[in-house]
């Protein structure tokens, strides 16, 4: 028995080890492909006698079958999910972890460090790289054109206090200070830079908007959004006509591409537990007949989340994209990058034909994350300083185009998380910043169609109210949930209140309607759907909505809604849940242009497409029309300084 | 081909047993096929010297057959050709390993008083030459001594010299070890079972142990040693420490598992030798084979302790000179073994005084030993004397780290790495529980004198550790770069 036993264990063991091979020889290509294995495998020798003395036969084979044989990426997986649930790291990979902010890699942890071990060394050679770029900033602008430098921060630069004495030498206390910083010898050089760490740092601490995915080593394309409104805010000095980009209100969805690099690199089933969704910029596309730049990015893998954006929101007329200078993607109708010139091609060509794209563009962007910064701008300023063609003339800045009716509102939103699917936001080209001081600063640069508030009163700052009407906005909203301001303009329409008419819809029985003061008042002790609705407006333009109500209400389903105000058969404007409501309570919202120029009506009611019990009565209502600024937030003083130089 | 390569673990392997049992019955056949598996093993990594070591081993098996004690002829005339032998297979191995050496670092230097320029040859070293060396020697001198059954012929001669379980990196095989069980040996499903139970425990120390502590040890090491904080210092000399024992003990381990799969007992190579109290205990422990190899061909004919006091002392010391040099072609090797030799002749000393009487107590005595050791092992992994003395002065605090300028300690001490590390050392210094009981013979058989398991319910256990372990062990090489065996360079 026991001899038959071990038999039968023996044979198994054996075919056990046969498996792989058998899966090999019945499989040929496997199904389960790694993700970022580079399996170089030799040519294959021409002369097997001969190689097989030389040993490159016996190389290639190996080789050949390390990469081929059967359930490879199946015990790959199996064993990585097992030493990254337990260890939280990969440090064959370079690829690090914590609970806050997920995978971090290991070049940058790398760079961090060695920024604040060697800080005198890398002090000077970012002071000599720095007036490098320089000088070929100077030569850009004296050929008309702007140039923006972008350090793209990697998650160590964004998210430090995550990593503590365990990945930052001498620990977390002040370790962005300690080290040296390209982006003040940039600026010290008086080079046009979006220094991205201590933007992004500040943006994820004062909104909590994620700027890096957990499940991956690159920011996210919000991040990149931020950066894109960054650049173009600095180009727009030298393009004024430079059309409107905001990133507006991040909305969640699942991590795709670069937000995933991290987790696909480890190679594992599940999601490692830095699986979560991330946040997407809500991109208004830019005005076609108004003028858009022709840009040029010298950059690394961080640009794809710059340049998504900018394509999303159709910002440029054209993009070449040259990754470390080194190939050529081209974008000419908005379609997205397609390679011209690869790796491994004519690099003397790749390079001559970006500086042709250089000499034809409008903005030239040099892009490099903190661990490419030894790079030397990628020999870009070296090689332009050599190659730039003599001197012409420079081209004149496109001129200002005609205000357009745009029916986007151009918004500067502070915004608490919770209220981020507030109505104000939802029509808008919204740019969020994350607290008082960073609203003030934007207001003080530019003009803004609303300037929205979305922080309850607790903790909203006191003197904002002031300051903001000390720029020239008028308060229009000061409630209890936000603050509304809008541009004081001489060519504003005058807000006059409206003189209201109602006619009811809907006759249930038990159910009282009456008018008080022009406003429409109900009560019902059953739930109904009946109300008023108001006589036709036209609302050619976007619209700021305000109303108070009064009452007791209880919804009665299907949906959690007794009471409402509405477009009429159109959608909710304010849904009223069960509660108690009183006049204090001000509820606001931002309409945009309704019904290409036909009649709506509002409509007032219990229920609305559900039904909802109780009294409530309508205390105020205001409708006012939003003077549009223009194209840009700024456009208005621009237009007035390009009138002045006239 | 090493044993954890997947063309040796899924083609070479399960093919060579279906061969070796299925196609043969007979000892000899089998080891006919067991020849020709090893020489195609060899031919794998050495396709051109395989020709040599087949034709060298001819003309010792030729050698082995004049100078045995039976064969005619003066026992003059044999010792001449035993030394000629001799000294062709040390040649050998001086002119593939030690040539380069030689060149650069004794006849360059002394240019100035030879006025010869030479420059090094760059041979490169063959693979397995110092085991292969000294499995020839032990066969020679075994026959010219008679303490071995003679081979029947060349291809019992060769077997033993090509056996590919222990051909490349031992363990140092004696001739008179194995000579019996080349012509007559048994073969079970239970010793089968047992050997491939050792195996996959030796599969597992390597990729389990070894290798992630190999990366730590290298990242350290490749750190500039002076600028080495003393907690780097030891965490990286730790790692070396743990590294060399399960990656040469787990490659020990698969031969005598290979040997046992095959029906061969082949003698042990370890130990515990961590858990030893002095370096004399350390090397019983340590390379068994190699230490039982240097007292028998070249301690007891140098004369052994038969000598006067200080004759023995210099015999001791020259053994260990000889076995620092016999790991590598580098001044830090020799270094190691003189360390050692001096160490051991030290403990003599003390041994055959009245201070042997003041022992004292034992944990004090494994710390002073571990220590040593520890040290010892700085001087084998440094790439030079310099740098091995500038990485001892960093143990003790000598160094120049800063905390700005030292890499945070996270990304030099991988979690897996601390894990591995406290379970190794764990599992490498602290006396184990004797375990008794039916179902615990599945984990001792495979250590045990007979190799072999007993009982349904032990040979199910046994299979059930050998299968996890495969499997684990097959994932880590799928998942890993693959790390060579560090003795495969010695």
């Amino acid at each position: 028995m026991t001899k038959r036993l071990g038999l039968v264990f023996s044979i198994l063991l054996v075919a056990l080890l046969s498996v792989p091979t058998l899966a090999w020889l019945a499989l040929k290509e496997p199904g389960n492909k790694l993700y970022g294995y580079v399996d170089e495998i030799p040519a294959r020798p021409a002369r097997p006698a001969a190689a097989l003395l030389d040993k490159s036969w016996q190389k290639w084979a190996e080789r050949y079958y390390d990469v081929h044989f059967g359930f490879r990426a199946e015990l790959v997986r199996t064993f990585n999910e097992t030493l990254f649930r337990t260890f939280r790291e990969m440090p064959r990979l370079r690829l690090y972890s914590t609970p806050e902010a997920g995978l971090f890699s290991g070049m940058s942890l790398q760079y961090l460090n060695a920024e604040i071990a060697e800080k005198p060394q890398y002090e000077q050679r970012y002071a000599r790289s720095a007036a490098r770029i320089k000088q070929m900033q100077t030569l850009l602008e004296a050929q008309g054109k702007a140039f923006v430098v972008v350090i793209a921060a990697s998650k160590p630069y964004v998210y430090p206090e995550s990593l503590g004495e365990r990945y930052l030498s001498g620990g977390r206390e002040g370790v962005l200070e300690r080290g040296a910083s390209f982006g003040k010898a940039l600026q010290a050089a008086g080079v046009n830079v979006v220094d991205s760490a201590p933007m992004l740092r500040a943006f994820a601490r004062d909104t909590n908007v994620p700027m890096h995915p957990k499940s991956g080593v690159h920011w996210n394309v919000y991040a990149g959004c931020l950066v894109a409104e960054q650049v173009l805010d600095q180009a727009r000095s030298r393009f004024p006509a430079l059309q409107p980009f905001a990133c507006g209100i991040p909305h969640y969805d699942a991590p795709a591409g670069a937000d995933l690099d991290g987790l696909n690199l480890l190679n594992i089933w599940s999601g490692g537990g830095v699986y979560q969704n991330t946040p997407l910029p809500s991109l208004m596309e830019t005005d076609p007949a108004g003028w858009r730049p022709s840009l040029v990015f010298v950059s690394d893998s961080f640009s794809d989340q710059i340049l998504g954006p900018l394509q999303q929101a159709h910002a440029y007329s054209r993009v070449v994209n040259s990754g470390y200078f080194r190939v050529r993607e081209l974008d000419e109708g908005g379609a997205g990058l397609q390679r011209t010139h690869h790796i491994g091609g004519d690099l003397a060509a790749t390079r001559k034909q970006v500086l042709d794209d250089i000499v034809a563009s409008d903005i030239v962007v040099l892009q490099m994350v903190d661990y490419n910064l030894s790079h030397d701008g990628y020999d870009l300023p070296d090689y332009l300083l050599t190659h730039y063609p003599a001197a012409g003339t420079p081209p004149a800045a496109p001129a200002l185009a005609q205000p357009v009716a745009a029916p986007v509102l151009n918004v500067l939103a502070l915004v608490d998380p919770d209220n981020r699917s507030n109505p104000v936001l939802v029509p808008s080209r919204t740019r969020l910043v994350g607290d008082a001081r960073q609203l003030l600063a934007a207001t003080a640069k530019s003009r803004w169609d609303v300037v929205a508030v979305l922080q309850q009163a607790a903790v909203r700052n006191p003197d904002l109210v002031r300051e903001l009407e000390k720029q020239g906005y008028t308060v229009a909203v000061n409630g209890k949930d936000g603050v509304l301001a809008l541009p004081r303009q001489a060519d504003a329409p005058a807000h006059a209140p409206m003189q209201w008419q109602w006619g009811r819809y809907g006759e249930p029985q038990g159910a009282n309607a009456a008018i008080e003061n022009e406003l429409p008042s109900l009560a019902s002790t059953q739930p109904v759907d009946f109300g008023f609705y108001s006589q036709e407006l036209v609302l050619d333009r976007p619209v700021l909505i305000r109303a108070s109500f009064e009452g007791k209400v209880a919804d009665a389903g299907p949906e959690p809604r007794a009471a409402h105000l509405s477009l009429l058969g159109i959608k909710p404007i304010f849904s009223l849940p069960g509660g108690t409501y009183t006049a204090k309570d001000e509820f606001f919202a931002i309409l945009p242009a309704q019904g290409d120029g036909k009649p709506v009506r509002l409509a007032f009611g219990l229920g609305g497409w559900t039904r909802g019990s109780g009294t409530i009565r309508l205390t105020s209502l205001d409708v006012y029309p939003l003077s549009l600024s223009g194209a840009a937030p700024q456009y208005a003083a621009n237009q007035r300084a390009a009138a002045g130089r006239e | 081909m090493l044993f954890t390569a997947p063309i040796f673990l899924f083609i070479f392997l399960p093919l060579f047993l279906l061969a070796y049992y299925t196609l043969a019955k007979s000892v000899q056949a089998r080891n006919y096929i067991a020849l020709a598996a090893s020489v195609l093993f060899f031919a794998w990594g050495e396709p051109v010297y395989v020709v040599f070591l087949i034709a060298g081993t001819f003309i010792d098996y030729c050698v082995s057959l004049v100078v045995a004690p039976q064969a005619k002829g003066t026992v003059r005339f044999k010792k001449l050709l035993l030394t000629a032998a001799i000294v062709l297979n040390v040649a050998a191995l001086v002119f593939s390993k030690y040539l380069d050496f030689i060149v650069t670092q004794i006849l360059q230097p002394l240019e100035h008083l030879h006025h010869w320029h030479v420059e090094p040859p760059h041979i490169p070293l063959l693979l397995g030459i110092s085991f292969i060396t000294f499995h020839r020697i032990s066969y020679l001198v075994d026959s010219f001594k008679g303490r071995a059954i003679p081979p029947r012929g060349f291809l019992d001669c060769a077997l033993y010299i090509f056996l590919f379980p222990q051909l490349i990196a031992g363990p140092i095989i004696r001739y008179h070890d194995i000579g019996q069980q080349i012509q007559a040996r048994t073969h079970t499903v239970e010793g089968f079972l047992t050997g491939f139970n050792r195996f996959a425990f030796g599969l597992a120390k390597k990729l389990l142990f070894a290798d992630p502590l190999g990366i730590l040890a290298d990242r350290i090491f490749g750190l500039p040693a002076a600028e080495l904080s003393p907690l780097y210092a030891w965490g990286g000399i730790a790692a070396y420490t743990l590294q060399l024992y399960f990656d040469f003990s787990g490659y020990s381990d698969m031969a005598i598992g290979l040997g046992r799969m095959m029906g061969f007992r082949f003698p042990e190579n370890f130990n515990r030798p961590y858990t030893a109290l002095s370096v004399t205990d350390f090397w019983r422990r340590w390379h068994i084979s190699l230490s039982s190899w240097m007292r028998q061909y070249l301690y007891i004919p140098l004369g052994g302790n038969r000598v006067s006091p200080a004759r023995t002392y210099m015999n001791l010391w020259i053994v260990f000179v000889v076995s620092g040099i016999w790991h590598g072609a580098n001044w830090t090797f020799l270094a190691w073994g003189a360390y050692y030799g001096t160490f051991l002749c030290i403990e003599r000393a003390l041994s055959n005084s009245r201070l042997s009487a003041l022992a004292p107590p034992v944990p004090l005595r494994w710390l002073a030993t571990i220590l040593i050791v520890m040290v010892g092992w700085v001087l084998f992994r440094s790439p030079t004397i310099g740098h091995a003395w500038d990485y001892i002065g960093a143990m003790f605090g000598a160094g120049s780290a800063t905390a700005d300028k030292l890499l945070p300690w996270g990304l030099v001490f991988g979690n897996r790495e601390l894990a591995m590390m406290v379970l190794g050392a764990v599992l490498a210094c602290v006396p184990l529980p004797r375990l008794d009981g039916g179902w615990t013979l599945a984990f001792r058989a495979a250590w045990s004198d007979k190799m072999t398991v007993q009982g349904s319910a032990a040979l199910s256990m046994q299979f059930l550790v050998t299968l996890t372990l495969t499997l684990v062990s097959a994932a880590a090489i799928a998942s890993a770069e693959y790390v060579p065996f560090l003795y495969f360079r010695f």
